[in-house]
């Protein structure tokens, strides 16, 4: 899959705009602006998607998790952290030891990620009988065959195509199972989320604790638990 | 010391054949499989990194995030590589992608629930002074 | 009619237990429960009646056997022992060939019979013999049972009757008359037993029933412990009879009185100094004989037994109950005369119980105890003839004395009732124009207990005098002849005192005004308890307890019958003058009267035989031809047979050996037979035939000297009570220790109370602290060194052991504890830190090899 020309330069851009943005998403002092380099990172790695053929997913990346995910952490940002940045000379690290211990930990992985691809990518390259290069000009040329787009400027893949037929024909468990995932998931946010006068309209606490925050706040006595 | 540093530099990024620069360039021009990998586990060793040593919780969570995007990538990377080496199951790559992704969305959603609970009952986001577990 | 015998003792059983169980429970009328009392006893005694007259008056194939009721049905298979080991007397048995005797009876046991009982082994010296122990509940109508029967229905009858109007007013009439029906019941069992066991059960019987009546006022200590000592000593004599009778089951194999003097009259007599098996069984049963008849020294029971109301005092100790021991005495009178040394014995305890009571009861001041003393003595008189082997006169005297002492004692109880509950005869006198039915009846027994001609006590106590004197069986004849002739002395003295003192001479009770306030709070405080029983005191008496001012005397619903019989209204002052009693006391007392005066005449003795003609007239209406065939003759070692044998098939033969053998107990008539008891020394009968050569002779001369005995007793109780009164005061003055000795009754309780009460007292005393100290110490000592121990063993585990395993703790604690708190920050990111860090081992140690090559390279290249 080796890249060239003006991949490679895209690659080279995005990759390291998606470094250099996920290093400020973690030594950002705001936390808005630690979400909002974090989307920088998502587009980013986004964009290495689609260099590396995936559009699909590249979408996927963009409207679920940008769209969705980060979206969210806003809000929850702007529910629970508004007041957080006033005081302004917060420590945003926390204790000496636990920093130099995850940087250790984090220099002595990268050695690791480096010899290892360093090592293990040519042993890899060797065991494929095809020339890297001679097989990405053969894919250049078969992405010339597929069809243009309307605008004339891109080409239509077939990667969706591709992702669908496995999906739904040899995923279709995990497909499903990942439904109920995502079901349980809405549930579980929901009944987490819900203050205590929610939950008594609801008629979800249990006497006794009832009984304890009655006594704190008389108010929810009066509250009518909705019964069918 | 930094006797020690560059022959391990030179050793990592060796190449057989051409001269030092020649296959630095080469490889440079010629992004491969191997470069997406280290992207890769930059992402994710700065991920760690951040959900270690950030005190706001919003921002551990958005560590996570980075290193299930590092994980994507990766899974990514090898399902594009697999395609072109000839592999009949290269696209499951994707479809892997597809359930991080959306396990990802379902856990960013129970944890900010939680979070929000978190912050209703003890009125902090610095997880230090959140030590409930503390004996 | 003498198969209906079995209904006598039921029939007062019935009436008692009607009475008893539903006379509160149902609010009986007096009326009814009298009726139903006196109604039981009269039916009882009607069918005696006629039972004893068809047995031995027309013609009854049985007479003079016993007829036990087994032989038409009646009898209850009470106790089936089974073989019992007959193994005492086997010398004597072997002398008399009983062996061979015991075979046959084998050899007529059926096959079946012989099967079913088989000898039990015994570790003997002889083999053992076996016998087939089989006690059954039957009656016996025999002569002896016959004459007690009589007695205890008849003179019951009249007791009975005389109750009902004594008792009349009392809350406990009903309880009163079911125990004097069960009394009656006991006592009948007792007579008609045809066994030994029977016997013990009506004895036990009428003690308890004596026990029940003497304790009647129940809430008075007196009473209480009256009836407490009359049953204990009664129980002492009981133990006597129990060994008795186990003795003699074990001698004889048997119970039943046919079995046990069928075998008995075959065995050697035990001449004095010779203590045999049959000596041993007389001792048991004379032992029992005290302890109910009241002879030294069990007789300390009688005079308290005068707490009890009057008629139980005149039925059970003068009439029944205490003739309960002359009864057994006489039925064993086979074992008894086999036995001379306890002969001898049984006189002389007689002879000096009778003088020793007789000599009490002349300085007693309380109606009832001098009366009580008496009877003392007259049992005296009983044994005394038993003891010299005149067992038919002892059951006369038995009758005559039922006859006389029941009407003094009924007598009493009417000059009591009179006298508005008054037993102190100091306070009595004159009362003879006020109670002339009592007095007249009275004067009868006076002259019967006397021994005044033609009295009934005359004949009987001149008889037991004669045949003292005359005896051969026992040695000490003359003295005992010589000691019954003084207490006889003594007995017409007090009982002509009683009579000056009580019926004779001025109206003492004018001056000292009976029931008065104080000796009222006297009597009051004694039932508590609080005051001491005073012997000088004015005595208490049998009346119910009172409050002072509180009414005393038996409430009268008759108030006119009142006045009537006090003739006179005005001169009423406080003191009530003493009256006649109802028509229901005097008619018995009148019926008891005229028994005493001609009652006697059933025994007029040989002595008379010039008037009568024989030398015992009347036929089997003569009390001592209706006896004699239940007593042995030791020279023929047969029964006797009546001495007009002119019924009866057996009577012929047996007539042929009575003839040239007499009895030795009449052995001085005429003819000086050689007895098996040898030589038993001066003899004064003999002694004085041989001055006047005719025997008749020498009988008047003792029946004089016994009439002079008496008018001379008489005399000087006149003489010191009514002629000159100053005498009895001059003459206790002069015999002072003997009047002392007499006032206080020979200070036989106070020695007993010394002797045998504190002495078992100190040892219960004693044991007691042995058991609470020594034994409670060990005890409580135990638990102690158990609770020292376990303290111990607490202290170990507390400081040792769980020191151990406390320090070990420490240190681990120590150790670990501030490692562990460490580990738990609380801090999550410490957590996620210690994940990674594990995560990197894990994978570190998955590529080892290869890390170790890639380290071992690159430092290779370095160097």
């Amino acid at each position: 899959m080796t890249l060239s020309g003006y991949e490679a330069l895209f690659f080279w851009i995005f990759a390291l705009a998606a470094i250099f943005a996920g290093l400020l998403t973690v030594m950002a002092r705001n936390a808005v602006h630690s979400a909002l380099f974090l989307i920088s990172s998502l587009v980013s790695v986004a964009a290495l998607f689609v260099l590396s053929g995936a559009e699909f997913i590249a979408g996927v990346q963009i409207l679920v998790y940008v769209g969705g995910v980060m979206v969210l952490f806003l809000f929850v940002i702007m529910l629970v952290n508004v007041g957080a940045e006033e005081k302004g000379s917060e420590e945003i690290f926390n204790n000496q030891r636990q920093v130099t211990a995850s940087l250790i930990f984090c220099l002595l992985l990268v050695g690791g990620v480096l010899y290892a691809v360093s090592q293990g990518f040519p042993a890899l390259q060797a065991k494929n009988k095809t020339d890297p290069l001679a097989a990405a000009a053969e894919q250049v040329a078969r992405d010339r065959s597929l069809a243009k787009g309307a605008t004339g400027t891109s080409r239509i893949t077939a990667d969706t195509e591709h992702i669908g037929n496995n999906l739904y024909r040899y995923a279709s468990l995990p497909f499903e199972i990942a439904s109920v995932l995502l079901l349980v998931a809405i549930i579980g946010s929901v009944m987490l989320a819900r203050t205590l006068r929610q939950e008594v309209s609801a008629d979800d606490v249990d006497p006794e604790t009832l009984q304890e925050e009655i006594a704190l706040d008389p108010e929810l006595a009066k509250l009518e638990p909705r019964s069918e | 010391m930094l006797n020690f540093f560059i022959p391990i530099l030179a050793f990592l990024f060796q190449q057989e054949g051409q001269g030092r620069f020649t296959r630095t360039w080469e490889a440079a021009a010629h992004p491969d499989l191997s470069k997406f990998l280290v992207i890769g586990a930059l992402l994710f060793i700065i991920g760690v990194a951040g959900v270690l040593t950030r005190r706001n919780i919003i921002v551990i969570f958005m560590s996570i995030e980075l290193i299930l995007n590092a994980a994507n990538l990766n899974f990514i990377a090898f399902s594009r590589y697999l395609q072109e080496t000839g592999n009949v199951n290269a696209v499951a790559g994707q479809i892997f992608a597809v359930f991080v992704i959306v396990v990802a969305a379902a856990e960013a959603a129970i944890g900010l629930g939680i979070v929000i609970a978190l912050y209703r009952n003890k009125e902090t986001i610095w997880v230090d002074e959140i030590d409930l577990l503390k004996w | 009619m003498y198969k209906y015998i079995w209904l006598v003792p039921l029939l007062p059983l019935i009436g008692a237990a009607i009475n008893g169980l539903l006379g509160r429970k149902f609010r009986f009328s007096e009326q009814l429960i009298g009726g139903i009392a006196v109604g039981s006893v009269a039916l009882a005694f009607l069918i005696s009646v006629a039972a004893v007259y068809s047995y031995g008056f027309s013609g009854h194939p049985h007479w003079p056997n016993a007829y036990l009721t087994s032989q038409d049905g009646f009898s209850f298979n009470w106790i089936p022992g089974g073989a019992v080991s007959v193994n005492q007397g086997s010398a004597a048995r072997r002398d008399m060939d009983l062996e061979k005797q015991i075979a046959e009876r084998e050899a007529s046991m059926t096959p079946e019979e012989r099967a079913e009982h088989k000898p039990q082994a015994y570790m003997t010296v002889d083999p053992p013999r076996y016998a087939l122990l089989n006690i059954e509940w039957s009656y016996q109508l025999d002569p002896l049972s016959a004459v007690f029967m009589l007695i205890v229905t008849g003179v019951g009858l009249c007791i009975f009757i005389f109750a009902t109007g004594y008792m009349h007013g009392e809350t406990g009439f009903y309880r009163f008359f079911a125990y004097m029906g069960l009394f009656m019941f006991a006592m009948l069992v007792l007579v008609m037993g045809s066994n030994f066991l029977m016997m013990f059960v009506g004895w036990e019987g009428v003690g308890l029933c004596s026990y029940l009546l003497i304790g009647y006022y129940f809430d008075r200590q007196e009473a209480a412990n009256a009836s407490r000592k009359a049953f204990i000593t009664n129980r002492i004599g009981d133990f006597g009879f129990a060994l008795a009778i186990f003795g003699i089951i074990a001698t004889f194999g048997s119970a039943q009185y046919t079995e046990v003097f069928n075998q008995a009259k075959s065995y050697p007599i035990e001449l004095l100094g010779h203590w045999g098996v049959l000596s041993w069984i007389s001792l048991g049963l004379f032992i029992g004989a005290c302890g109910k008849s009241a002879q030294l020294p069990l007789h300390v029971w009688l005079p308290d037994a005068m707490a009890g109301p009057t008629p139980v005092s005149a039925l059970i100790h003068a009439a029944t109950m205490v003739t309960a021991g002359l009864y057994m005495v006489t039925r064993t009178n086979v074992i008894f005369q086999h036995s001379q040394t306890m002969l001898l014995v049984v006189a002389l305890i007689g002879m000096a119980t009778a003088i020793f009571a007789a000599i009490i009861g002349i300085t007693q001041n309380d109606i009832k105890k001098v009366l009580a003393y008496s009877t003392v003595s007259q049992l005296g008189f009983m044994f005394m003839a038993a003891g010299v082997g005149a067992f038919v006169i002892s059951i006369f005297h038995v009758m005559t004395h039922a006859f006389f002492k029941a009407l003094m004692f009924l007598g009493a109880g009417s000059v009591i009732h009179g006298m508005h509950h008054e037993q102190d005869m100091r306070r009595m006198g004159g009362l003879k124009k006020y109670m002339p039915y009592t007095y007249w009846t009275f004067f009868a027994g006076w002259l019967a207990i006397c021994g005044i001609i033609p009295f009934s006590g005359f004949w009987s106590k001149d008889e037991i005098l004669w045949n003292a004197a005359s005896t051969t069986q026992i040695p000490l004849g003359w003295l005992v002849w010589l000691v019954g002739t003084i207490a006889a002395t003594c007995t017409a003295f007090y009982m002509t005192r009683l009579m000056a003192m009580t019926f004779w001479g001025k109206e003492r009770f004018l001056e000292h005004p009976a029931g008065g306030e104080a000796d009222e709070a006297h009597a009051s405080a004694y039932d508590k308890g609080a005051a001491p029983h005073d012997a000088a005191a004015w005595s208490a008496g049998d009346r119910p307890r009172h409050e002072p001012g509180e009414h005393v005397g038996p409430v009268h619903e008759d108030v006119a019958h009142h006045v009537a019989t006090h003739g006179h209204g005005a001169g009423h002052h406080g003191a009530h003058l003493p009256h006649e009693s109802p028509r229901s006391m005097w008619v018995p007392l009148v019926v008891l009267a005229v028994l005493a005066t001609i009652g006697g005449l059933i025994g007029i003795g040989p002595a008379f035989e010039s008037v009568t003609g024989s030398k015992h007239p009347g036929g089997n209406l003569n009390i001592s031809n209706w006896l004699a065939p239940i007593v042995w003759n030791p020279v023929t070692r047969e029964f006797n047979v009546p001495h007009d044998a002119s019924h009866g098939a057996e009577a012929a033969p047996a007539a042929e050996h009575a003839a040239p053998a007499p009895a030795p107990s009449e052995g001085g008539h005429g003819e000086f037979v050689a007895t098996p008891y040898g030589d038993t020394g001066f003899n004064l009968a003999h002694a004085v035939d041989n001055v006047t050569h005719k025997h008749s002779l020498t009988e008047w001369t003792f029946i004089l000297i016994s009439l002079l005995v008496a008018g001379i007793g008489m005399v000087l109780g006149w003489l010191f009570y009514r002629k000159s009164p100053r005498l009895p005061d001059i003459w206790a003055q002069r015999l002072r220790p003997l009047y002392a000795a007499s006032y206080n009754k020979f200070w036989v309780d106070e020695f007993y109370g010394w002797a045998i009460t504190r002495r078992v007292m100190d040892a219960a005393r004693g044991v007691f602290a042995f058991d609470s100290r020594i034994v409670d110490g060990i005890v409580n000592g135990l638990a102690t060194v158990s609770r020292g121990f376990s303290l111990v063993v607490g202290a170990v585990d507390k400081y040792f052991v769980d020191g151990i395993v406390n320090t070990i703790a420490a240190f681990i604690k120590r150790l670990m504890s501030p490692l562990l708190r460490a580990a738990q920050t609380g801090f999550t990111q410490n957590y996620a830190l210690v994940m990674v860090l594990g995560l990197m081992v894990a994978v570190a140690l998955f590529f080892a090899g290869d890390i170790a090559r890639a380290l071992k390279q690159m430092l290779g290249a370095a160097m």
